[in-house]
C-alpha cells in the first residue's frame, strides 16, 4: 500500500475514533434531554418532590435536591479548597523536590484513586458514629471535602510546577522574599490551572452519590435549616427515581429531568472555568 | 537613624508574617497528611482482624460470597473476577478508541475543531457517575438486549460499555498531554527527513510520548476499578463466579456499598468487607505506583 | 487534495455506519403495550387451591403461603405526650394510616392484631421522644413511610425523615442509635435485640401492615401456578428450566434482593424450607422496584417483590383476585 493512502486510511481511523466519543456525548446529553425537558417548569424547579397516591415521589419537584447539592458544594468549597489550595501551594514550594515530598505526592495520588464508597464508609464511621454528628449534612459534606482533598491538591501542585523556575529565580534575585515570589509571580499565573481544579472538585463533589448514601441523604428531606439536619440530593433523587421507586413510568421522566438539571448545572461550572481560564491566560503569559 | 529603625522593624514584621505563613501552610499538609493516615489505618484496621478468623487461602481463592449464617462463606473470587472482568473489557474498548482519540485530538485536528473538541471531552469526563447509570440501566440495556440477545439485561458488558465512555476522557485528557509535551524538534526532524506525518507518528511522537501513554491507561483503568455507582446500576449484583461476559457479575466496589451499611459493626462479615475494601485498595495502589513510575521515568528523560 | 478526501470519505462512511446500526435499533424497539409480567398463583401443595396475594382473605388467614408483617422498631413505648406516639396513632388510624397502606398496595392489619398494638400503644411512658425524629430502613416500605410522613406532617406539623438501605441496614443504624425509628420487613433477630439490649435500647416491636410477597412471571411465560416447592425449587437452582415447572420453554433466570433486605430475608424463612441458600445466580437488586422491569424484560424471568410493587404488574387488581376468588369459591364446594 503507497505510504500516502496508509496515512489516509490511518488518519480516517483516528478521525472515527474522535466521531465516536462525541457521538457517545451527543447521544448520552440527547437521551437525558429529550426524555427530561419536557418536565421542566416553574414548578419542577420551586417545589420539593411529593409522593403521588402510590407514594412515589414523582410529583412536585426537585428544589430540596437541588438545594441540598448547593449546600454540599458550599461545604466543599469551605473546607476543602482552602486547605488543599494552601497544602499543595506549601507543599510544592517550601518542600519542593525533597525525598519525603515526592513520597508524599504518591501518596496523594493514590488517594484520589480511592474509589468513593470507600469515602463513603470512612465518613460512615468518623462522623456519623465516632464524632457523633450522625446522618446530617455537615457529615456527608465533611467526607465529600475528604473526598476532593487529594484531587484539588494534585491540581494545584500540577498549576504550580507549569510555572517556570525561571520567574521564582528573578524574583529571588531581586530581594522578595518566598512568599512574596509566590503570592506575586507565582500566584497568579497558575491561578487559572487552580481555578480549573477548584471547578472540577466541586462538580465532583455534587455529583457524588455513593458518600452521601451512607452518611445522612433521606428520601423526604425538606430544604435543610441547620447542619445537622438530613437532606436530599440531586444524584440521590436521580437514582431512587430510576431505580428504586414503583411507577416507573412517571419516575423515570423525572429522573431524567433532574439528571438533566444536574448536568446543566455542572456543564454551566465548567464554562465558567473555562471563561475565567481564557481569561486569566490572557493576562498571565509568560 | 530614625529610617533605619523603621527598616528594621519592617523587616522584622516581614519575616515574622514570612514563618507566620508557612506555619499556615504547614499545619494545612498536616491535616491532609493525617487524612490520608486516617484512610489508610481505617482499611487496615477494620480488615486485619478478619484474617484471624479466615483463611487468607480461602478468602483469595474461594469462589462462594455468601455472608449469611450459618454457614458463610467468603470467597473474594466471583467479586474480583466481576471487577477485572467488568474493567478490564472496558479498557479493551477504551484503549483503541481513546488513543485514535487522542492521535486527532493532538495532531490531526485543525485548531478550530481542537476549539471545541477539548471542552467537549471535559465535558464528558464531569457527567456525574449516576447519570452514566441512568442511561445503562435504561438505555444501553435495551441495545445489548437488541442485539446480543443475553439473558438477563443488565450484564457484565452493559457495566464495561459504560465503564469504558467513561474513563476515554481521562484516558485522552492525559495521553494528549503526553503527546503534547513531545519536543517540537523531534516531529520537525522526522519530518525534514521525508517521512509523511503518520509515519512521524508513529515511529516518533508515539514512542517519545510513549510512558506518558501507558501512564494514562494504567491510571484510566485504576478509575474504572473504583467505580461504584455506575457499575452498580449495570451489572445486576449476582454474586455468581463466572467468566461470560453477557452475565450479570458484582464488583468489588458494589459489594462494599450493598453490604457494609447492613453488617454490624465488629461482625465477622464487617471485617470480611473490609478485607475486600483492603483487595481493592491495594489493587488501585499498585496501579497508580506503576503509572507513577513509568510517568517519573518519562519526565526525567524529557525535563 | 487527495489524501484529505480519502479520510474525510472513510470516517463519513463510518458515521453512516453507526447512524444506521443506531437507527435500526432504535425502531426495532417494540412499543410496551400494557404490563408485560403478571403475577403467579401459589399453592402450598400440588392440587391444593392456588391462592393469589391480591386475595385479602388468603393473604390475611395465611392461605397465601408467603404472608408476612411489616415491622417497626421503637426505643420503649412513647408516652402519650410525645411525637412518636402521635405517629404510631396515626399510622393505626383506619382514616388516615390505614389509607395509606392501601395506597401503598399493602393490606392493613387485621382486627386482633390492630386490637394488640393499640392496646400495646396505651401503656406508654418510657419514650418521651418530641418534635421531628428520623426513621430508616426497608426499601419495600419506603413509599408507604413517605406517604405516611407527608401526611402525618400536615396533621401535626412534625417532620419525619425517611432515609433507606434496606431493613438490615434500618436495624443497624437504629441499634447505633443514628435513626430513631427502625422501618423492617422482617423481624429482628435475637443477636441484633441482643446488640440492643447490650446498648441499652428496650425494643419494641409494631407490626403495622401485612404484605404477600408476591411471585412474578413474564407474560410469556406460560406458567400461571406454582407449588411453595417448586419455588423452593427454581430459587436454589434444581430446576433451571421453566419446561420442568411447567412453564414455556426457556431457561429460568433468578431476580431478587441482596441480602440487606427484609424481603430477601422473609422469602428465604417462607421458600428455602431446608436452610439452603439461593442460588449464586441470582441477580441481587437492591430495591424491589428494579426487579420488575427486568422480569418485564425477560422472558425467563421471576422475582418476588411486596405486593405493593406487584399491583402495578397486575394493572388493575381485579383479574387475578377474581380468578382466585372463584377458586376458593368452587374449592369451598368441594371441601377444603
Amino acid at each position: 500500500m503507497k505510504r500516502r493512502t496508509k496515512e489516509a486510511l490511518f488518519f480516517g481511523l483516528f478521525r472515527a475514533c474522535a466521531v465516536i466519543v462525541v457521538a457517545s456525548l451527543v447521544i448520552i446529553l440527547g437521551y437525558v434531554f429529550i426524555n427530561g425537558i419536557g418536565k421542566w417548569s416553574i414548578q419542577f424547579f420551586t417545589q420539593n418532590p411529593a409522593p403521588n397516591i402510590h407514594g412515589a415521589l414523582v410529583e412536585g419537584g426537585i428544589l430540596s435536591p437541588l438545594v441540598g447539592t448547593l449546600m454540599l458544594m458550599a461545604l466543599v468549597f469551605v473546607i476543602a479548597i482552602p486547605i488543599g489550595v494552601l497544602a499543595a501551594v506549601f507543599l510544592s514550594e517550601y518542600w519542593g523536590n525533597t525525598r519525603v515530598s515526592r513520597v508524599w505526592w504518591i501518596v496523594v495520588n493514590n488517594l484520589a484513586g480511592v474509589p468513593s464508597i470507600v469515602w463513603g464508609l470512612l465518613g460512615v464511621a468518623l462522623f456519623v458514629y465516632y464524632l457523633n454528628f450522625g446522618l446530617s449534612l455537615i457529615a456527608a459534606g465533611i467526607t465529600l471535602s475528604l473526598l476532593v482533598l487529594p484531587l484539588i491538591m494534585v491540581a494545584t501542585k500540577e498549576a504550580m510546577e507549569a510555572v517556570p523556575s525561571s520567574m521564582r529565580e528573578a524574583s529571588i534575585s531581586l530581594g522578595a522574599t518566598k512568599w512574596q515570589t509566590i503570592r506575586h509571580h507565582v500566584l497568579p499565573y497558575s491561578a487559572s490551572g487552580i481555578l480549573t481544579g477548584i471547578i472540577l472538585s466541586l462538580s465532583r463533589a455534587g455529583g457524588e452519590t455513593a458518600p452521601i448514601l451512607l452518611t445522612g441523604v433521606a428520601i423526604n428531606a425538606a430544604i435543610p435549616g441547620a447542619l445537622t439536619d438530613q437532606f436530599q440530593a440531586l444524584p440521590y433523587y436521580i437514582y431512587f427515581n430510576a431505580t428504586q421507586t414503583s411507577d416507573s413510568a412517571q419516575a423515570y421522566p423525572m429522573a431524567y429531568a433532574a439528571a438533566l438539571a444536574l448536568i446543566a448545572f455542572i456543564i454551566g461550572l465548567n464554562m465558567v472555568a473555562i471563561w475565567m481560564r481564557n481569561k486569566y491566560r490572557k493576562k498571565y503569559r509568560w | 537613624m530614625a529610617t533605619k529603625v523603621a527598616v528594621k522593624r519592617r523587616k522584622l514584621l516581614r519575616a515574622f508574617l514570612e514563618s507566620g505563613i508557612a506555619a499556615a501552610l504547614l499545619v494545612c499538609a498536616l491535616v491532609s497528611v493525617a487524612v490520608l493516615i486516617l484512610v489508610f489505618a481505617y482499611l487496615v484496621g477494620n480488615a486485619l482482624p478478619f484474617f484471624g478468623s479466615y483463611s487468607l487461602w480461602s478468602f483469595l481463592t474461594g469462589t462462594v460470597w455468601m455472608p449469611v449464617p450459618p454457614y458463610p462463606s467468603y470467597g473474594v473470587l466471583p467479586l474480583l473476577m466481576g471487577t477485572i472482568m467488568v474493567s478490564f473489557v472496558a479498557a479493551l474498548i477504551a484503549i483503541p478508541i481513546g488513543i485514535g482519540c487522542t492521535i486527532y485530538l493532538s495532531e490531526i485536528a485543525s485548531p478550530g475543531v481542537k476549539k471545541w473538541l477539548k471542552p467537549a471531552i471535559e465535558v464528558l469526563a464531569s457527567i456525574p457517575s449516576v447519570v452514566y447509570g441512568l442511561f445503562a440501566a435504561l438505555v444501553l440495556s435495551e441495545w445489548l438486549k437488541a442485539i446480543f440477545n443475553p439473558v438477563t439485561r443488565l450484564n457484565a458488558l452493559n457495566g464495561a460499555i459504560i465503564l469504558a465512555v467513561m474513563i476515554i476522557p481521562i484516558l485522552v485528557s492525559i495521553s494528549e498531554e503526553a503527546m503534547n509535551s513531545v519536543p517540537r524538534h523531534l516531529k520537525e526532524a522526522s519530518l525534514a527527513l521525508g517521512a509523511n506525518r503518520w509515519e512521524t507518528i508513529r515511529r516518533t511522537i508515539i514512542p517519545a510520548a510513549l510512558p506518558g501513554i501507558v501512564a494514562a491507561i494504567v491510571l484510566s483503568i485504576g478509575r474504572a476499578v473504583g467505580e461504584t455507582m455506575a457499575v452498580i446500576m449495570a451489572t445486576g449484583n449476582s454474586t455468581q463466579f463466572t467468566t461470560n461476559i453477557l452475565a450479570s457479575v458484582r464488583t468489588m466496589t458494589a459489594t462494599l456499598a450493598i453490604d457494609v451499611p447492613e453488617a454490624t459493626n465488629g461482625s465477622q462479615e464487617y471485617y470480611a468487607l473490609f478485607a475486600v475494601g483492603l483487595l481493592l485498595f491495594v489493587i488501585t495502589f499498585a496501579i497508580n505506583i506503576i503509572a507513577d513510575y513509568v510517568m517519573a521515568r518519562y519526565r526525567e528523560a524529557y525535563k | 487534495m487527495e489524501k484529505k478526501m480519502m479520510y474525510v470519505a472513510v470516517a463519513v462512511v463510518i458515521v453512516i455506519i453507526v447512524a444506521a446500526v443506531g437507527a435500526v435499533l432504535l425502531l426495532n424497539k417494540p412499543a410496551p403495550s400494557g404490563p408485560t409480567a403478571k403475577i403467579v398463583l401459589l399453592q402450598k401443595t400440588p392440587g391444593a387451591v392456588a391462592y393469589s396475594p391480591l386475595n385479602e382473605q388468603a393473604v390475611y388467614n395465611g392461605s397465601y403461603p408467603l404472608s408476612r408483617y411489616l415491622y417497626l422498631y421503637t426505643n420503649g413505648i412513647p408516652n402519650s405526650t410525645s411525637s412518636l406516639y402521635e405517629w404510631l396513632s396515626y399510622i393505626y388510624n383506619a382514616n388516615t394510616g390505614e389509607v395509606d397502606i392501601n395506597n401503598a398496595g399493602f393490606y392493613p392489619l387485621q382486627t386482633a392484631d390492630h386490637a394488640a398494638m393499640v392496646a400495646q400503644l396505651s401503656h406508654g411512658n418510657t419514650n418521651s421522644l418530641s418534635g421531628d425524629f428520623k426513621e430508616g430502613g426497608s426499601t419495600t416500605m419506603a413509599q408507604l413511610a413517605v406517604l405516611w410522613a407527608a401526611g402525618f406532617k400536615n396533621q401535626t406539623g412534625h417532620t419525619v425523615t425517611i432515609s433507606l438501605g434496606g431493613s438490615g441496614v434500618g436495624i443497624s443504624n437504629f441499634i447505633g442509635g443514628t435513626v430513631d425509628v427502625a422501618q423492617s420487613s422482617r423481624a429482628m433477630t435475637a443477636t441484633e435485640k441482643a446488640s440492643a439490649h447490650a446498648k441499652g435500647i428496650n425494643v419494641t416491636e409494631w407490626k403495622v401492615a401485612v404484605d404477600g410477597i408476591s411471585i412474578i412471571v413474564n407474560n410469556a411465560n406460560t406458567v400461571t401456578t406454582l407449588t411453595i416447592s417448586q419455588l423452593e425449587g427454581l430459587f436454589n437452582a434444581t430446576f433451571t428450566n421453566w419446561p420442568q415447572v411447567g412453564g414455556t420453554n426457556t431457561p429460568v433466570t433468578l431476580y431478587g434482593r441482596d441480602y440487606n433486605s427484609g424481603t430477601w430475608s422473609s422469602f428465604k424463612d417462607l421458600v428455602l424450607k431446608n436452610k439452603e441458600n439461593y442460588s449464586q445466580s441470582m441477580l441481587q437488586a437492591n430495591a424491589n422496584a428494579l426487579i420488575l422491569p427486568e422480569v418485564e424484560n425477560d422472558a425467563g424471568g421471576v422475582g418476588y417483590v411486596g405486593i405493593g410493587y406487584a399491583k402495578e404488574v397486575a394493572g388493575t387488581s381485579s383479574t387475578a383476585a377474581m380468578i382466585s376468588m372463584a377458586m376458593v369459591m368452587a374449592a369451598a364446594g368441594d371441601d377444603l
